[in-house]
């Protein structure tokens, strides 16, 4: 079935009159994931790629069934238009936009919660499931359907480990970027309980970063699992205060918030952990190898 | 973005939080109870270092500000002297206000054992509260951080006021941390902020344009310069503490995660990394503005010159022709010197402008990274 998106999902595109909105639907639409409209105020009864424009999400909801929206829209209105989103009943929103003042992102994610909206963002490249659905800044070129479930936070790393498990001829059976900023709607914890329950994914690879600790009931909750999972945490050899494009991805003085302490807590819940990007493969075809329901090493969640 | 602490009480200050009375140096505020001469920097434990003097009269306060103001607490200059009016403490106690990332809610903290560092206090005597971001603060909060810190009946207005004015500041201004420590309480029984260590919220700038700039701009080298100039993310080594060794490499890349990965694919080899820079959308603003930041990236004084980019829908030889446009700018630049890994949209020409530039390329990162390593490793023996 894959995670969050699929061949049925009813997509909207917020903004889509704008170029980025319009890039996407178009995009989308070439290929063949399930887009079926979008809402700008004022462009309501007009057409982008063969899909008809609303003014409201409301609207838009009510007249094409929508249930996931890729917001596309101007930084000075993204928050308001979540807002809109989440008022719409909409169940999942993609925030692509970064540098979202970390007060409107606590606000934005408080709101969507109490609503049920599942935010993945803000600075989320998207979610992927390939074949079926790509709501992501990702080329359909470039995905494989299979039968890996990857988390990350970031877009440009994803793409590396993508390719790296294609070169082990493995495949996706959706991914999930969670988004680089401080404050996320949808946490490390929240995907794995979903790859858990997915009959597609046979093993997930965690992708984590420096900065804050949502790897920390990650590991807790991936020693429970019965599917392996894989743990790269990236950032290792940068300096620690350094702001490397990702709000969230400074470390400063908090020590949970260290590459290496996320690695010993992946390792110390029987989590594999990889050191570079490029050792991940080999990682995924190991713990295949072994079957597809691995029995933890660990003598806390050993199953008998 | 971090400020000072006079910086930072002026903002207290605005939304109701009483300060003593301070001036910067040269001036000298008013006092009846003696004075007290304060480093300006960001740099923690200033008062250990020597950056904390009292003074009993003016001519003391004129000896101690100069003497501050020639100060270097670490590795930072003093930036400025504020002096301040000596308060008369009865008890020192901890507040603070600040953005919990993993929780996605702000929260205060309230502790009676204030003055030291909070670090070093039993966590069962640190009171706390979640802010709901759809309530915002409520009283009954406000009341349990009153009871940790078994204040006296009488100043519960007092207290109340500061706990809103402080959520208020880090609300209004947009900061992810406002800290006051100690919080004091005289002896004539008034309350006031006696520190301030405010960090704003780089994001929400814009949503300030009246606020002056900071004073500790941190001192950053030309090359950093040039990055904010052209709007990428710059890390420069040099400055840090151990310097890169050589060999060394530097590194290129889009995307946060990319270049970090990129960076752990040298560092881990045992090769010092010398600097980098995330293209942060650059290519987006055309050839020449890429080309100027290439130009950037040759300014870092390295052995290699490693370039990964990675595209799922944009085209990289508009990547691969401004690199080439910077190369011919810099003639005196080994090619050798150059590896670089590309994917995107037509990466095949890519491929083609930079082998007719005699730079290696290679479409696999595992490739890449081990030409730069090696190349790398063998000027070194050189060397």
């Amino acid at each position: 079935m894959s995670i969050l998106v699929n061949a049925k999902t009813r997509i909207l595109v917020q903004g889509i009159t704008g170029t980025t909105g319009r890039l996407f639907a178009e995009r989308m639409k070439a290929g063949g994931t399930p887009v079926v409209g979008g809402v700008t105020p004022g462009k309501g009864g007009t057409t982008v790629a063969g899909l008809p424009v609303f003014d409201s999400m409301r609207e838009a909801v009510g007249a094409t069934g929508g249930d996931a929206v890729l917001s596309c829209i101007a930084p000075n209105y993204v928050v308001d238009g979540l807002f809109e989103v989440v008022d719409a009943g909409i169940p999942l929103a993609v925030l692509y936009i970064e540098n979202i003042p970390v007060h409107d992102a606590i606000q934005m994610c408080a709101f969507a919660k109490a609503r049920g909206t599942r935010i993945l963002g803000p600075n989320s490249a998207g979610v992927v499931s390939p074949g079926q659905a790509n709501l992501a800044d990702l080329n359909d070129a470039n995905l494989r359907p299979g039968r890996i479930g990857i988390v990350s936070k970031s877009g440009t790393l994803t793409y590396e480990v993508i390719d790296e498990i294609h070169r082990h001829d493995f495949g996706e059976s959706s991914v999930v970027c969670l988004g680089g900023d401080r404050v996320i709607g949808t946490h490390y914890v929240d995907v794995l309980r979903l790859f858990e329950d997915d009959a597609d994914t046979d093993l997930v690879i965690l992708i984590g970063e420096p900065g804050g600790g949502l790897e920390y009931p990650a590991a807790e909750f991936a020693a429970t699992m019965r599917k392996p999972v894989i743990a790269y945490i990236t950032g290792q050899g940068s300096p620690q205060d350094a702001r490397m494009g990702h709000a969230g991805a400074v470390v400063g003085d908090d020590e949970r918030s260290r590459p290496q302490n996320k690695m010993r807590a992946f390792a110390s819940a029987g989590v594999p952990v990889v050191q570079r990007v490029t050792d991940i493969g080999e990682a995924v075809a190991k713990q295949l190898s072994q079957g597809p329901h691995r029995v933890k090493g660990t003598s806390k969640t050993k199953e008998t | 973005m971090k400020l000072l602490e006079y910086e930072g009480k002026a903002l207290l200050a605005k939304h109701g939080v009483p300060t003593p009375l301070g001036a910067l140096w040269p001036e000298i505020p008013r006092s009846d109870s003696g004075w007290v001469v304060k480093a300006q920097v960001l740099t923690g434990g200033r008062g250990k270092k020597g950056g904390i003097l009292a003074a009993g009269d003016r001519g003391e306060v004129e000896r101690h500000a100069s003497h501050v103001k020639s100060l270097m607490l670490g590795v930072e200059p003093v930036h400025a002297v504020y002096i301040e009016q000596k308060l008369q403490i009865a008890h020192e106690y901890y507040l603070t206000a600040f953005v919990d990332r993993d929780r996605g809610v702000v929260a205060m903290m309230a502790s009676a054992a204030g003055g030291v560092d909070i670090e070093q206090v039993p966590k069962s005597d640190i009171a706390r509260i979640d802010i709901d971001p759809l309530l915002g603060l409520m009283g009954f909060q406000i009341q349990h951080l009153k009871r940790a810190l078994r204040l006296d009946g009488k100043l519960d207005a007092h207290f109340g006021a500061i706990v809103r004015g402080l959520y208020r500041t880090l609300i209004d201004e947009d900061a992810e941390l406002a800290e006051i420590n100690p919080l004091v309480l005289t002896h004539d029984g008034q309350m006031l902020a006696a520190d301030a260590k405010i960090v704003l919220d780089d994001d929400a700038v814009a949503r300030h344009p009246g606020r002056p700039g900071p004073l500790a701009w941190t001192v950053d080298s030309a090359f950093m310069q040039r990055c904010r100039e052209l709007d990428v993310i710059g890390v420069d080594n040099r400055g840090r503490t151990p310097p890169p060794v050589r060999p060394n490499v530097a590194i290129l890349g889009n995307g946060a995660g990319l270049t970090m990965a990129t960076y752990d694919q040298i560092a881990l080899s045992g090769v010092s990394v010398a600097g980098a820079i995330e293209l942060h959308g650059a290519l987006a603003r055309g050839v020449e503005h890429t080309a100027q930041v290439f130009d950037a990236f040759f300014m870092l004084d390295a052995d290699v010159f490693f370039i990964n980019a990675f595209y799922q829908l944009r085209s990289t030889d508009a990547l691969a022709q401004a690199l080439t446009q910077a190369l011919a700018a810099n003639p005196s630049l080994a090619r050798e010197r150059v590896v670089v890994r590309m994917r995107g949209v037509k990466q095949e020409t890519s491929q083609k402008i930079i082998e007719a530039a005699k730079c290696f390329y290679s479409a696999s990162l595992k490739e890449a990274s081990d030409r730069a390593l090696a190349v790398a490793r063998s000027r070194a023996g050189r060397a």
